[in-house]
């Protein structure tokens, strides 16, 4: 089972692999760049969970489940690049050398330089696990020994060395402060017998954080198939009650989670105990990670605001599993029974995938009309609606703008025909339950379009077929400091390619002012394909169609306008154009993160976050923590997706959330949220998994179209996620071959258009950043200044 | 800021008695005083004193002088306090007992230097010319995001920053504009409570698409009904420009802008924007031509290669009188050899980068394409 998600879940990276393919001889830097960037992060990312999963386990069985490990990244995983006819590059690092007994990487089963400049990052890493693993090894075998005398509290000392820090090279100070507080004696030493009655308060109070469930069952049954444990054993299983025993049925798909592979079964009784400990830790952290008031009843499993677990040690609660795993199947029935007819009928939305659509071009493309007729041909959007806006436009004296007011809702949208912000609406098509986001085109409002496409799985990239007006949607901008951007034809193509997005349908719109003249199709085709390929985008994930808004052609049925159907005979129509996209690989196996796009309040008075899950999955009654925000723990109230509750949402959804103060939150416990203490931006996360802010952290970018050399100092707007904030670049590392990833020159002067670098970037005030490996959406940084986009970059190491 | 009394002259002692106006004079206060310095100004003490009913402490007012210890500089308050042993003899206070004292818009104080140097010269007829200090206003809008900026001769303070989370559209859209009025309302209070038309040349309302139409139409109506006479009375001193963001560095953008340059040509401000933008623009084209980091500008100084020199006058505010000296032969002897030495002022965005920068940058007469990939090490100088 892990071994099919893994196949998918690094299906993902052949395909950022993919357009290294030899089929593109365009040299232009950008490519190779972002093709670097996503092996690189493949490779230490798979290095990562292999090294971790190394070092998380006990001694004896390691050398056996490296084996396995590494033969199922290398069959499941590996071979569809190559068969993929992956470049030399992207083979290299799909090839890995395997890891040696410590977990550190053996740099002697491939010795090329390029391989391990492209390692950097897991060459920086694990020596840092190494000097770690000895410490970990004799943690985990006193563990062991200790187990059947005092289960609980041991590994609640212990869990919090075990705690492995692997993103720092160096000791962050956190961890200085922890080792402090480890050392000062809140890590009880494993087998002393007075541990065993320190243990008996602490469990008491634990019992006190639980919640009935109808989970407690299932664990009483557990105790009596393990007669062997002690009181305290039980109790920690107990304990562990909240967050889920590892015994599931489908203890599968934990890409990420070394713990949930080692279920072998002699080893067995002896790691339940140990994932027990974690989880307990967790439960410990989960509460006292914030309140202090917890923190006293559990003085070993105290982790500071800021102390991170690694995002690796994650196992996924074992309800929400089970409901996770219902949900793909049931998903996976609905995809598999390609039955229905496109319907909007919202009953069924909760067994399609979701599908996120970025709808994309220069501005007056003709973006919102084209969805607004879409929402009406698939009858999301009642013909008297649709006549209402008709008539309003109309008497606004803007008739050709009436579909695009059916997104375009707020006043000054209207009054200048201009998307401004983002505008979410949902629809079913036959394969997926797609949430459309409709970006502003304007040059202005970038910053909102790289909020909606951040979250996008794949875009609709409109072309303006008028005469003139695809031209001035792709001209090019003129250097130098007074020069003018390029188009948002050419932008947004970046941008999209570097906020994740890798397939896109190219709808060319306004055909109707050449009479739908296929010569006009061909020509924007030719001068527009390679700049998408030279940008990262692959051939074989673009699909090209006309289409009209205002006309309607082409969007659901076949073409009706004669001249079009006339050359236009291979039914590829919009919604069927959606329906070839491939939905994304859920990341459930990964703590959650949800940032927050939208904060408001619903009608009952409650307050109200929306949001796309990237990380994890949620239900009514998960905790959850707000970063940033205010110290305390939250409950999920209720959620709501397309407008009507549900029961879970996994990563990949879009949703609202309503929270509750978490009992034990202080003084405002029981009560809702201030709305104005949370900020779009903010990233709802696991409890004992919380993000950080960040302020200063490292980037490897693309250097794109910058007027000027960037430099040490250039002041910037960051844009990651939904989150904005202004900083500078602190240091320019290090320039990079954008083939190889090389270091070509350290500490440059400046750097100037096309070339891969790194650079460490500060930022005015902490926002949530997740290194690239962990979490795509959240890794990924758009430098941007003056109205331009200056560099695209993925996050390597967060730094403070 | 008003010069009361001058006596001295480049290189030797002497004094200068100032009278502080406004929040940017004690910017340039700030960097004219250092450790070492006599300073001479009102202040209070609490001095015990016995009336015969016992012991009673007093607040007394005194005129002391101080060998200056410590500076602080509060921009947003405009206030810089000064600590130091006591050099007056006073039947209240011990000579070489310490004291701290405030120096405040408004209250004239004695500034004595054992040695002034070219820079410090100059910085005192710059602070006390009223013809360069020419005030802007900015407020930098976009949706959920505002700063109310002061840009003055040399210094850029952010006066008020106005951030709301507005929900997004959906609809009736009826909790977006309820939040968008208030933010709008909070905004105009900032323009109101921080914007002085007395001082101000012009209000520039900057920022990307259409916030800053709807914030000017705001102001308008609002000014009107709450009858906020400044503003209605200067109307056309109020001036749109874009800019592409609400942060304070877009402030770049509006001064560089033309229409905006044009009202405040003759301002520090956009003089640095100017310069610093000329760097830039020679550095993508001409890199051998732009130096910065003080071992190679240092390297270039010594060849005689400086045209231009930008330096933050964060460089000099050091106590390290070696470090302070090597940079005022570094200013004059570029001024002496025919170029141009602009000092910038690190309050200001220009200023900023340019610290980000290191602080120093040059550029060139002629190309130096053998020093430009040499490392120079810079010899402790690097602020």
């Amino acid at each position: 089972m892990t071994k099919g998600k893994r196949g998918q879940f690094y299906n993902e990276d052949d395909f950022d692999d993919g357009y290294d393919d030899g089929d593109d001889d365009d040299d232009y830097g950008c490519e190779d760049g972002y093709g670097g960037y996503g092996d690189h992060a493949s490779s230490t990312g798979s290095t990562q969970a292999t090294a971790t999963a190394a070092a998380g386990r006990g001694v004896p069985s390691r050398a056996p489940q490296q084996k396995q490990e590494h033969g199922k990244v290398t069959s499941a995983a590996y071979a569809p690049a190559r068969a993929a006819g992956a470049s030399m590059l992207a083979q290299f690092l799909c090839d890995p050398p395997p890891p040696g007994p410590s977990g550190k990487a053996q740099r002697g089963a491939k010795n090329d330089p390029s391989v391990k400049a492209l390692q950097q990052n897991a060459y920086l890493v694990t020596p840092h696990l190494a000097l770690k693993n000895p410490q970990q090894q004799q943690q985990s075998s006193a563990k062991s020994t200790a187990a059947t005398v005092s289960d609980v509290p041991v590994d609640d000392s212990s869990t919090s060395g075990g705690v492995e820090p692997f993103r720092f090279d160096t000791p962050s100070p956190d961890d200085v402060v922890r080792d402090a507080q480890e050392r000062r004696g809140g890590a009880i030493p494993p087998p002393q017998p007075s541990a065993c009655s320190a243990a008996v308060p602490s469990l008491s109070a634990n019992k006190n954080f639980l919640r009935p469930s109808p989970m407690m069952q299932k664990q009483r049954q557990q105790q009596h198939q393990k007669p062997g444990m002690g009181a305290e054993a039980a109790a920690g299983g107990v304990a562990a009650l909240s967050l889920g025993p590892l015994e599931t049925p489908q203890g599968s798909s934990e890409a990420g989670a070394p713990s949930a592979s080692t279920h072998g079964s002699s080893r067995h009784h002896h790691h339940h105990q140990h994932a027990q400990g974690h989880d307990h830790a967790g439960a410990g952290a989960g509460s006292s990670g914030t309140s202090h008031g917890n923190a006293l009843e559990h003085p070993g499993g105290f982790h500071g605001p800021h102390t991170r677990r690694p995002v690796k040690e994650y196992v996924l609660e074992a309800e929400l599993e089970r409901e996770v795993g219902a949900a793909a199947a049931a998903e996976a029935a609905a995809t598999n029974g390609e039955g229905d007819t496109p319907s909007t009928s919202f009953s069924s939305g909760g067994h399609l995938p979701s599908l996120h659509l970025v709808v994309l071009g220069h501005v007056d493309a003709g973006k919102s009309s084209l969805m607004g007729r879409l929402l009406h041909e698939l009858g999301v959007v009642s013909a008297r609606d649709a006549h209402k806006y008709q008539r309003d436009a109309a008497a606004a004296g803007k008739g050709s703008f009436a579909w695009a007011w059916l997104l375009d809702e707020r006043p000054e949208e209207r009054e200048r025909g201009v998307t401004v912000d983002v505008a979410m609406t949902r629809f079913n098509t036959r394969r997926f339950s797609v949430t459309l986001l409709d970006a502003p085109g304007h040059r202005d409002f970038v910053p909102n379009m790289i909020a909606g496409a951040g979250q996008a799985d794949a875009a609709l990239f409109l072309v303006d077929g008028s005469p003139g007006g695809f031209e001035a949607g792709f001209s090019e901008g003129t250097g130098g400091l007074h020069g003018t951007p390029g188009g948002q034809t050419r932008e947004h193509a970046v941008l999209a390619r570097s906020l994740g997005i890798e397939q896109m349908a190219v709808v060319i719109s306004k055909l109707d002012t050449v009479a739908y003249d296929k010569a006009r199709f061909d020509t924007i085709r030719a001068s527009l394909l390679p700049y998408l390929k030279s940008v990262g985008f692959k051939e074989s994930s673009l699909q090209w169609l006309p289409a009209s808004g205002p006309l309607g052609e082409n969007l659901v049925g076949p073409p009706q306008d004669p001249n079009l159907a006339a050359w236009w005979t291979s039914g590829l129509n919009l919604v069927a154009a959606i329906d070839a996209f491939n939905p994304r690989e859920r990341a459930t196996s990964k703590p959650l993160r949800m940032p927050i796009t939208d904060v408001f309040k619903s009608k009952t008075g409650a307050v109200v976050l929306g949001g796309k899950v990237e990380g994890g999955a949620l239900k009514p009654g998960s905790k959850v923590v707000l970063v940033p925000g205010p110290s305390q723990h939250f409950s999920v109230r209720n959620l709501e997706a397309s407008g009507s509750p549900t029961h879970l949402v996994r990563a990949g959804d879009s949703v609202e959330v309503a929270l509750v103060a978490g009992h034990g939150g202080g003084a405002g416990g029981g009560g809702g949220i201030d709305p104005s203490s949370v900020a779009a931006g903010a990233v709802l996360c696991h409890p004992d998994f919380p993000a950080v802010l960040v302020t200063r952290f490292e980037l490897r970018v693309v250097v794109l179209d910058v007027p000027v050399p960037l430099l040490r100092g250039h002041v910037v707007t960051l844009h990651a996620h939904v989150a904005r904030e202004e900083g500078h670049i602190t240091a320019l590392l290090a320039t990079l071959d954008p083939r190889t990833g090389d270091v070509v020159k350290s500490r440059p002067r400046c750097l100037t258009k096309g070339q891969t670098a790194l650079v460490e970037v500060t930022a005015a005030r902490g926002l949530v950043l997740e290194e690239y490996a962990d979490y795509r959406a959240l890794g990924r940084v758009a430098l941007r200044e003056g109205g331009r986009t200056l560099a695209v970059g993925i996050v390597t190491r967060l730094l403070e | 800021m008003k010069l009361l009394a001058e006596g001295f002259a480049k290189g030797s002692e002497g004094y200068v008695k100032l009278l502080p106006e406004e929040a940017e004079d004690m910017w340039h206060v700030y960097n004219l005083a250092r450790e070492g310095d006599h300073i001479t100004a009102t202040t209070f003490r609490k001095v015990q004193v016995d009336k015969g009913t016992g012991a009673d402490s007093e607040r007394l007012k005194l005129k002391l002088t101080l060998q200056v210890e410590t500076i602080e500089f509060d921009a947003e308050a405009g206030v810089i306090r000064i600590k130091g042993r006591n050099l007056t003899e006073s039947e209240h206070i011990k000579l070489g007992a310490y004291h701290s004292l405030e120096l405040e818009q408004g209250r004239a104080f004695t500034l004595f230097k054992a040695v002034w140097d070219a820079l410090d010269i100059e910085r005192v007829r710059q602070a006390t010319d009223v013809t360069l200090s020419a005030d802007l206003a900015a407020v930098l809008i976009t949706e959920g995001l505002a700063n109310v900026c002061l840009v003055g001769g040399s210094t850029t303070l952010v006066r008020a920053r106005v951030e709301a989370n507005l929900p997004r559209k959906r609809g009736a859209a009826l909790g977006f504009d309820k939040a968008w009025n208030r933010f709008l309302e909070h905004v105009f209070n900032a323009v109101v409570r921080h914007v002085d038309f007395s001082v101000v040349k012009c209000l520039v309302i900057a920022g990307p698409g259409f916030a800053k139409d709807q914030f000017k139409d705001y102001m308008d109506a609002e000014a009107v009904r709450r009858e906020v006479r400044p503003l209605v009375e200067n109307k056309d001193k109020v001036v749109l420009a874009s800019a592409s963001t609400a942060y304070k560095h877009s402030l770049k953008e509006v001064l560089s802008c033309p229409g905006i340059a044009a009202r405040i040509k003759d301002t520090k401000a956009a003089r640095e924007v100017a310069a610093l933008q000329d760097f830039f623009d020679l550095l993508s084209t001409d890199s051998s031509r732009a130096f910065y980091g003080p071992g190679h500008v240092f390297a270039a100084a010594e060849l005689g290669a400086i045209q231009v020199l930008l330096i933050s006058d964060s460089l000099f505010r050091i106590n390290h009188v070696e470090k302070r000296r090597k940079y005022a032969d570094l200013v004059e002897g570029v001024r002496e050899a025919g170029g141009e030495a602009l000092i910038f002022s690190a309050m200001h965005i220009s200023g900023e980068q340019l610290s980000q920068l290191s602080g120093i940058a040059a550029i060139l007469r002629f190309p130096l394409p053998e020093l430009e990939d040499m490392e120079i090490p810079a010899d402790g100088l690097a602020a």
